[in-house]
């Protein structure tokens, strides 16, 4: 009887080729990451050493320290907002003001905000006139005036950032999502990167996983991993994604991403740059490449930076059905971003930028799900038919578990060694169980996710999407987080 | 040769798991080398401030040896130390001196003087901020060429260290740094906003001239420090330089002025409000939004008249501020917005009516509370 097999003979040559390609991709992939994460680590020590000598306290009660305005959209945002806009009037930081944007909820989020802090009808004049929906009214604290409350017709997330924004009286912005908590030095640790470095243009920190800790009267009191493995996983991911990718990519000056959870921008720059597109799915993501585009264009300085210290809490997705909208919605954002500005490719006028961090996530951030699922499957095929040696495949299969696995590790430890926000024995067991768990299943799943995204890729306004909020002292239903690289895996 | 392939997925598993073990035990490692540092660090620290409470001399000695030769964490601890004991009611005048004679007897103050030096910008930031605490007191002027050092948070901890010092000759270090620009003006005056600082500013702004952009923007700095430091001692300068200054140097004259206006008297106040009553009518829209505090501190009917025509003002922010103001001037106040906000003036009457809503809110929210 002949050998089935020897149908498929001809493709030898492309399988040969392919095996070669794979394996390349792969190895280039793992040198690349190495290398960020080895000057992450760099980064980061030199930073652990340095910070004694950072007064941050100073910086948050000084008169002469820039003031902040925090800009919270909000849309069906009534169990939390209240806890959210608590936590950031007690933020170590005197002179602030926090501007709600009610982008048209149909709960009773701007009932609750008039209640809580006792708002009553005011007049302002907005300062920039950014395109928006209608405003239709505004509300500050009888009280305490750092609140302003803009009630508008709804436009979604960009939208309501860009309405906030024309009524900022303050020269630098912080944009952060309303189911968020931060740290409450975190807002002065962002403005001394400012006031010490007055080339910068925006500065992010870093978004962690509220899931699992505990929360009283808008402040943490307690940090836990949760108990889920799936936002475990998560935490994980957010990790490699922060202290793996974007420190290096800051110290080179090359961040092409801010998180929307969390980031401080300068007002005008935004301002001049058009303020945050309502077209895209991440306006976080394509805000920064324009205006690196923007200051590029002008010759003028564009230091856009990454602090791994000032943090930001939000609630995770816990469901898998809510975790794969969110990463479906990420890497169509992704997508679009660099569509929109692929002009800017190995484009001089953009310096390393272009030549650099902007090939590097065409190649290793948008497109790897689809090289990582092809490849898997045309790898699967290869073996059932006998053009793929078994350990070939094994060997393709080993490198991508060793490789994410050891990545992880290597973030655990740079997380341990600056930060230690968990510094339980059991939460470094829930970590490791979820870096080794994570390849069998969880990892091929995302890139499937990712792979059919990529297909959904237009132009669409952007809407918030319909979530289920419970409040940070229960476990979280849904969120969408704010935006990181997708962890480096 | 299904045998050789399945040797070499034998090979390769075992390799990858020995791999991943090593990664745990390295990580396991790091972490019970870490909570080592920890616990040693909360140690030290209990130890220095029990020591220094309690003045036990033999063990101040130990300790600051420790730190002498110690790591960038033990230094650390030790500044926290020194910071809380700043802070605390027991630390006094005698604690200090024998800090200082401990400091200097173990060979901690040789050794923060030598690393001043050190390569690491680390190092040399936690001798500067070390040596600005008594226990350890170094000289301001071999910190001040720090304001110069090529990492930035070397030359803000310099700043830091000279604001701690607190002396005359710190200020002349800060003023210095000011004028060469090592770190952006706010962040000297942030720190030569302070009481201590008033007499090397004023001898400073005697003798700055007044010839170039880089003089202009140093007086307005210090002129800026004086307005933080809200020391009457400022205000006859200040006087003067609002009356007479270049534009930008009025505004930040201005400013001292009222921030020194409510603990003013007699000819001196009356001074300041003459002044601000001349200047309710200068071109400038700062200078005019300046004015405003000083005359709704004076209450008087003129100064609530000249409030009133301010909220006429061409200038939104003016008309902003100075109605505000007198919704706070109590039923006198609220009389002249009543008025503007029932006059020909559009704007004015806009502005006041605003102003009359807002606080009939607010009034209303507090009753509706009570």
């Amino acid at each position: 009887m002949t050998d089935w097999r020897g149908w498929f003979e001809w493709l030898t040559p492309f399988y040969l080729w392919f095996d070669g390609v794979l394996l390349f991709y792969m190895a280039a992939t793992l040198v690349i990451n190495l290398v960020l994460i080895i000057v992450g680590w760099v980064t980061v020590n030199r930073y652990v050493s340095l910070r004694p000598l950072r007064d941050y306290r100073y910086v948050a009660d000084s008169p002469m320290s820039l003031p902040v305005s925090i800009l919270v959209p909000g849309y069906n945002e009534e169990p939390t907002i209240v806890e959210s806009v608590r936590s950031l009037l007690h933020t170590q930081f005197s002179q602030l003001e926090v501007i709600v944007v009610n982008d048209g909820s149909r709960d009773r989020t701007l009932e609750v905000l008039v209640d809580a802090f006792g708002l009553v009808p005011v007049q302002r004049v907005p300062r920039s006139g950014l395109p928006t929906q209608p405003v239709r009214g505004l509300f500050a604290g009888a009280d305490d005036t750092r609140v302003l409350v803009i009630d508008k017709e709804n436009g979604g997330k960009a939208d309501a950032l860009n309405t906030a924004l024309n009524y900022a009286s303050y020269p630098l912005v912080c944009a952060i999502d309303a189911d968020t908590l931060l740290d409450p030095e975190a807002l002065a640790r962002l403005v001394w990167e400012f006031q010490s470095h007055p080339d910068t243009v925006a500065t992010g920190g870093i978004v962690r996983i509220i899931n699992g800790s505990e929360v009283s009267h808008g402040r943490i009191t307690t940090i836990n991993t949760p108990r889920g493995l799936l936002a475990n996983i998560q935490i994980v991911e957010y990790l490699r994604a922060f202290l793996g990718g974007r420190l290096a990519w800051s110290r080179w000056n090359m961040l092409l991403i801010i998180s929307g959870a969390f980031g401080l921008f300068r007002r005008d720059v935004l301002i001049d740059a058009g303020g945050y597109d309502p077209e895209t799915i991440t306006e976080d993501a394509e805000l920064i490449l324009r205006i690196r585009r923007r200051r590029a264009d002008l010759g003028l300085p564009c230091r856009i930076t990454f602090f791994p210290d000032p943090i930001c809490w939000t609630e995770a997705p816990v469901t898998i059905q809510q975790l794969g909208r969110q990463r479906d919605r990420w890497q169509r954002g992704l997508g679009e971003t660099l569509v929109k500005h692929r002009d800017m490719l190995f484009n001089p006028k953009y310096g390393r930028t272009a030549f650099l961090s902007l090939p590097y996530y065409w190649l290793f951030e948008f497109l790897e799900p689809a090289i990582t699922v092809i490849g898997l499957t045309l790898a699967t095929i290869g073996l059932i038919v006998g053009l793929v040696e078994l350990d070939v495949y094994v060997l393709i299969l080993s490198f991508a578990f060793a490789y994410g696995f050891f990545l992880s590790m290597i973030v655990i430890m740079i997380e341990e060694r600056a930060f230690r926000r968990y510094p339980n024995w059991r939460d470094l067991r829930r970590m490791a169980w979820a870096v080794l768990i994570e390849n069998f299943g969880y990892r091929q799943w995302q890139a499937v996710v990712r792979f059919r995204a990529m297909f959904r890729i237009h132009g669409r306004r952007q809407q918030w999407g319909e979530m289920t909020r419970v409040g940070f002292a229960a476990p979280a239903a849904t969120s969408p987080a704010g935006t990181p690289d997708r962890a480096t895996s | 040769m299904l045998r050789d392939h399945l040797d070499l997925v034998v090979r390769l598993v075992v390799v990858i798991l020995a791999i991943s073990l090593t990664l745990m035990a390295m990580v396991v490692g790091f972490k019970i080398r870490r909570d080592r540092i920890e616990r040693r660090s909360s140690n030290l620290r209990s130890r220095l401030l029990r020591s220094w409470q309690v003045l036990d001399y033999p063990e101040i000695l130990a300790t600051d040896a420790i730190v002498a030769n110690g790591s960038i964490h033990d230094q650390a601890d030790f500044a926290a130390a020194c910071h809380s004991a700043e802070n605390s009611d027991w630390c006094d005048e005698s604690t200090t001196t024998t800090l200082a004679r401990a400091a200097e007897e173990s060979g901690l103050t040789a050794a923060l003087r030598h690393q001043l030096h050190h390569r690491r910008p680390a190092r040399r930031g936690l001798a500067i901020v070390i040596g600005s605490y008594p226990a350890t007191r170094m000289d301001p002027r071999q910190v001040i060429s720090f304001t110069l050092d090529k990492d930035p948070t070397v030359r803000a901890a310099t700043v830091s260290c000279l604001e701690r010092i607190a002396t005359p000759d710190a200020a002349a270090a800060l003023i210095a740094g000011l004028r060469r620009g090592t770190l952006p003006g706010p962040r000297f005056v942030e720190r030569l906003g302070h009481p201590w600082a008033v007499p090397t500013i004023l001898d400073a702004l005697d003798r700055i001239p007044d010839s170039s952009d880089e003089d202009e923007r140093a007086r307005c700095d210090l002129l800026r420090a004086l307005s933080l430091a809200k020391d009457p001692r400022a205000t006859p300068v200040a006087l003067r330089i609002a009356r007479t200054g270049r534009e930008e140097e009025r505004i930040q004259a201005l400013r001292v002025l009222a921030s020194t206006v409510h603990d003013a008297e007699g000819a001196t106040k009356q001074d300041i409000e003459d002044l601000a009553a001349v200047l309710a009518g200068d071109s400038h829209p700062n200078i005019r939004t300046l004015v405003i505090p000083v005359l709704h501190n004076a209450d008087d009917e003129r100064s609530r008249r000249l409030l009133a025509g301010l909220v006429s003002d061409a200038n939104w922010f003016v008309r902003r501020d100075a109605a505000r103001a007198l919704a706070t001037l109590g039923t006198p106040g609220r009389e002249h917005l009543r008025r503007i906000a029932a006059g020909p003036d559009r704007f004015a009457a806009e502005r006041a009516a605003e102003e009359l809503a807002e606080l009939a809110a607010a009034h209303h929210l507090r009753a509706s509370h009570d």
